[in-house]
């Protein structure tokens, strides 16, 4: 198995999350790399992704694993020669299991607006207890208190980076910064996620640093 | 002309695209997009009339901006028909249509092309041009403005379209639009003007400009397709499209001579792609595009002379990288069984085209009942359990008797199911029937299109035959069939219907949903016109609007042929049996290149 890292940027934020899958398996094709199918009535490439990203979110921090015995040094550099724009592996490892992508918990996204959210208005978010804000879900818009899925709300000059619940306790980013941007008045924004976390032993460790990427 | 650059800024497009739906038919970035050169001097903009999905799908059009942007001194980028979120967007931004490529908008283009595959699309173009905020009438636009041209098999009566386009590349484009980007650049060096372009232009094989008057125009014809550019690096769309697929064109032209069929006469004459070429290509297509599925395209895929040598050479480099071979337009009698063997178990498509014998005759669908009951066993045999079945109504002399004998087909068909099937699973039969529309250059030409009412009246009488053996029936609107009869066979007075139409809203019109016939007929009534002045029958002694398009078939051709269709009388397939369509008088050279070397008959001298 090899766990690449890899950016979903520029125009391929809009890139649906089933055509990126395509797209990866077209561009393992294009590459002539060896990945092994399933087995059965329709073969398929053995790719696993990490969770969708919502549409039209940057991210350079996106996984997934390839059943393949390939280098991985090799597999990413031939899959960089034909993906398309915006899309980049970053860096790819050996790996044991095809699951890497259930054990991440948290991502951490950037958002830049174009209004400075203020040291005060974090406080003030982060000393609640409840935090009702509207989120999407499979019904449409809805209020919910998202509190216990926002782990960290920190400045980076003009920035905003917030760590969020990814996975089982998901906080949408987007959702999110819609919050952020109309509650404060920040204006139009942009988000990108740049790091995702899996949960160890209480702490949050990047995925990075626990798979050694 | 291209002075003002006005290419919209990220933010701008972001702020857009986030109130979309599906916004990556919008961003470009599509893998295999070519750098647009710094100084090009011509900016060509490539549209099809339709959404991303649909576009992307067209191989038309990947040729041409193949072609265009392999000229040092061009650049082609492209625009499809926005769906509507997006053009109400646009509207209330009040910013104009723009190039995926470099979002610049349309307006500001040089020369903006069509691909007009259908007659439906027509109020795309209008749409599209609006939104450009390019004018929308020829007569009103000047130096300064962009050429609107357009091209696809729908021009070979460009008539409807006149009143829109500047102008028309009829018949094969590889060539066409290579010399027209060399004259316009040629002529934009020597100050030039639009007009003098335009003069010049008319002398291209294959171009049509309205505003110099109805002169005689031939289809262009490439010799020789083996030699022609093919794109093997064609975009890979950052969406699933409609053919999610690489789609490799093993030949042009078809020799059946089926008598409805407009294809099979204006794409004439059949010019191959030899194996070597294919598999090359095919190897390429793999390395560049990555589908898992290639596409032999063609008219009609299994009159490839040598399928079987083909797919042997090929098999085994496309197994070797898991993809799969498809074989579109395969005919019912020339299925081949090995092929079935190898591939999917998916479901099996045949163009029977009418019930009866009788009526295959008369159409020259030269298919037999054993040929397709032989072709059943077959597939039966090797585990399909799936048949679809294409059929149209309204064919010149049918009766209902025909009709029932499609019915009588599907239940002879579940008979042998029965009887060869090797699947444990039901048989699946889905017959499908579109209604007849004349189409100019076909031997057809001068016949009538059924009514609505027996329209109406046929597909009720199929769908509870069919009913009763339990197959399932699918068949058209009969308004839309009727408006794209009006189009094919219409001419220029159509203009202003479709002006009407699109000011009414009428656009996506093949979308059935977005159909909106009332709209259509008030505006043929607004003009003093119906529908049916086009869909009549059209008397063999006047004189055709679309005549002076000559697109190498010989009227007296087409009309012998027609007089064989009253007789039930056969035409055989025109390979190893030339009937001298016209071609070789025509089109000397392509005539060489094909005809003459598959025609086992001595021809006269002066072919």
């Amino acid at each position: 198995m090899i766990l690449c890292k890899f950016t979903k940027i520029d125009s391929a934020v809009y890139t649906p999350h089933l055509d990126l899958l395509r797209e990866m398996g077209r561009a393992v094709r294009r590459a002539n790399l060896n990945v092994r199918f399933s087995e059965g009535f329709n073969p398929h490439m053995l790719l696993f992704f990490s969770q969708p990203l919502p549409l039209g979110l940057a991210s350079t921090a996106e996984y997934f694993c390839a059943d393949s015995d390939e280098d991985p040094s090799v597999f990413a550099d031939g899959l960089n020669k034909k993906l398309p724009r915006g899309v980049r592996i970053l860096s790819a490892v050996r790996c044991e299991k095809a699951s890497v992508h259930s054990e991440i918990s948290h991502a951490e996204y950037r958002f830049k607006s174009e209004k400075e959210l203020s040291n005060e208005a974090i406080k003030s978010i982060m000393s609640r207890t409840t935090l009702e804000i509207p989120v999407k879900t499979k019904k449409g818009m809805a209020n919910s208190d998202v509190r216990a899925r926002l782990y960290s709300l920190v400045k980076d000059r003009a920035d905003v980076l917030a760590v969020l619940g990814c996975g089982t306790e998901n906080l949408r980013a987007d959702s999110f910064g819609n919050y952020l941007c109309s509650e404060f008045d920040l204006g139009e924004y942009a988000v990108t996620k740049e790091r995702s976390f899996i949960s160890k032993d209480g702490a949050l460790k990047t995925v990075d640093e626990v798979y050694g990427l | 002309m291209m002075q003002k650059v006005s290419a919209m800024t990220d933010v701008k497009l972001r702020k857009i695209l986030s109130r979309v739906d599906k916004p990556s038919r919008y961003c470009g970035g599509e893998l295999n997009t070519p750098t647009m050169k710094e100084n090009a001097e011509l900016n060509y903009l490539l549209c099809f009339p339709d959404v991303y999905e649909v576009a992307m799908s067209n191989l038309g059009i990947k040729i041409l901006y193949g072609i265009l942007n392999n000229r040092s001194d061009t650049n082609c980028e492209s625009a499809y028909a926005p769906w509507s979120d997006m053009a109400a967007v646009l509207r209330e931004e009040d910013e104009p249509l723009f190039s995926s490529e470099t979002r610049r908008p349309m307006n500001e283009f040089d020369i903006i092309g069509f691909s007009m595959q259908y007659e439906l699309s027509y109020t795309g173009m209008l749409y599209m041009l609006d939104l450009g905020k390019v004018k929308l009438l020829s007569c009103e636009r000047g130096e300064g403005d962009p050429i609107i041209m357009a091209g696809g098999p729908c021009v070979v009566n460009p008539l409807p379209l006149v009143d829109f386009v500047d102008l028309f590349s009829i018949g094969d484009g590889e060539n066409t639009l290579d010399e027209l980007a060399a004259l316009y650049v040629e002529n934009k060096r020597a100050g030039g003007s639009r007009s003098d372009f335009l003069k010049k232009a008319s002398l291209i094989d294959g171009v049509y400009v309205p505003s110099l008057g109805k002169k005689g125009v031939r289809r262009a014809v490439i010799s020789d397709l083996d030699s022609a550019y093919f794109p093997t690096a064609a975009q890979v769309p950052n969406i699933e499209a409609v053919h999610n697929r690489a789609v490799l064109e093993i030949f042009r032209g078809c020799t059946r001579g089926c008598r409805f069929c407009q294809a099979g006469f204006i794409y004439r004459p059949v010019r191959e792609r030899s194996i070597e070429t294919i598999v090359k290509y095919s190897k390429q297509l793999i390395d560049n595009c990555g589908f898992d599925e290639i596409s032999l395209s063609s008219l009609s895929t299994c009159d490839y002379p040598d399928l079987r040598g083909l797919l042997k050479e090929l098999k085994p480099i496309t197994d070797g990288r898991r993809v799969t071979i498809a074989l579109p337009s395969t005919r019912v009698d020339s299925f081949e069984a090995e092929f079935v063997e190898q591939s999917r178990k998916g479901s099996l498509t045949f163009a029977p085209e009418a019930g009866t014998q009788r009526l295959r005759d008369v159409i020259n669908k030269n298919v037999t009942e054993e040929n397709i009951f032989t072709s059943m066993r077959n597939a039966f045999g090797k585990g399909y359990s799936s048949v679809k079945l294409y059929f149209m109504i309204g064919l010149p002399t049918e009766t209902d008797e025909d009709l029932l004998a499609i019915a009588d087909l599907a239940s002879r068909i579940k008979k042998i199911y029965r009887e060869c099937g090797s699947n444990k699973k039901r048989l699946t039969i889905t017959v499908s029937a579109s209604t007849f529309v004349p189409k100019p250059f076909t031997p057809f030409q001068w016949e009538r299109q059924i009514s609505r009412e027996e329209i109406g009246h046929k597909q009720e009488l199929l769908k509870s035959a069919l009913g009763k053996i339990g197959v399932k029936f699918n068949y058209h609107n009969c308004d839309m069939s009727v408006l794209e009869a009006a189009f094919a066979r219409g001419d220029e007075r159509l203009g202003a219907v479709l002006l009407s139409a699109y000011g009414k809203g009428c656009v996506f019109d093949s979308w059935g949903e977005l159909f909106d016939a009332n709209k259509w007929w008030d505006s043929f009534a607004e003009c003093g016109l119906s529908p049916e002045e086009f869909t009549r029958e059209y008397s063999e002694d006047e004189t055709l609007a679309w005549n002076f398009i000559d697109v190498g078939v010989d009227e007296e051709y087409f009309k012998s042929e027609r007089a064989k269709s009253r007789k039930e009388e056969t035409t055989p397939d025109c390979r190893g049996n030339c009937h001298l369509c016209g071609l070789q008088k025509a089109r000397k050279e392509a005539f060489k290149n094909s005809c003459a070397l598959h025609s086992k008959r001595t021809l006269p001298e002066k072919c």
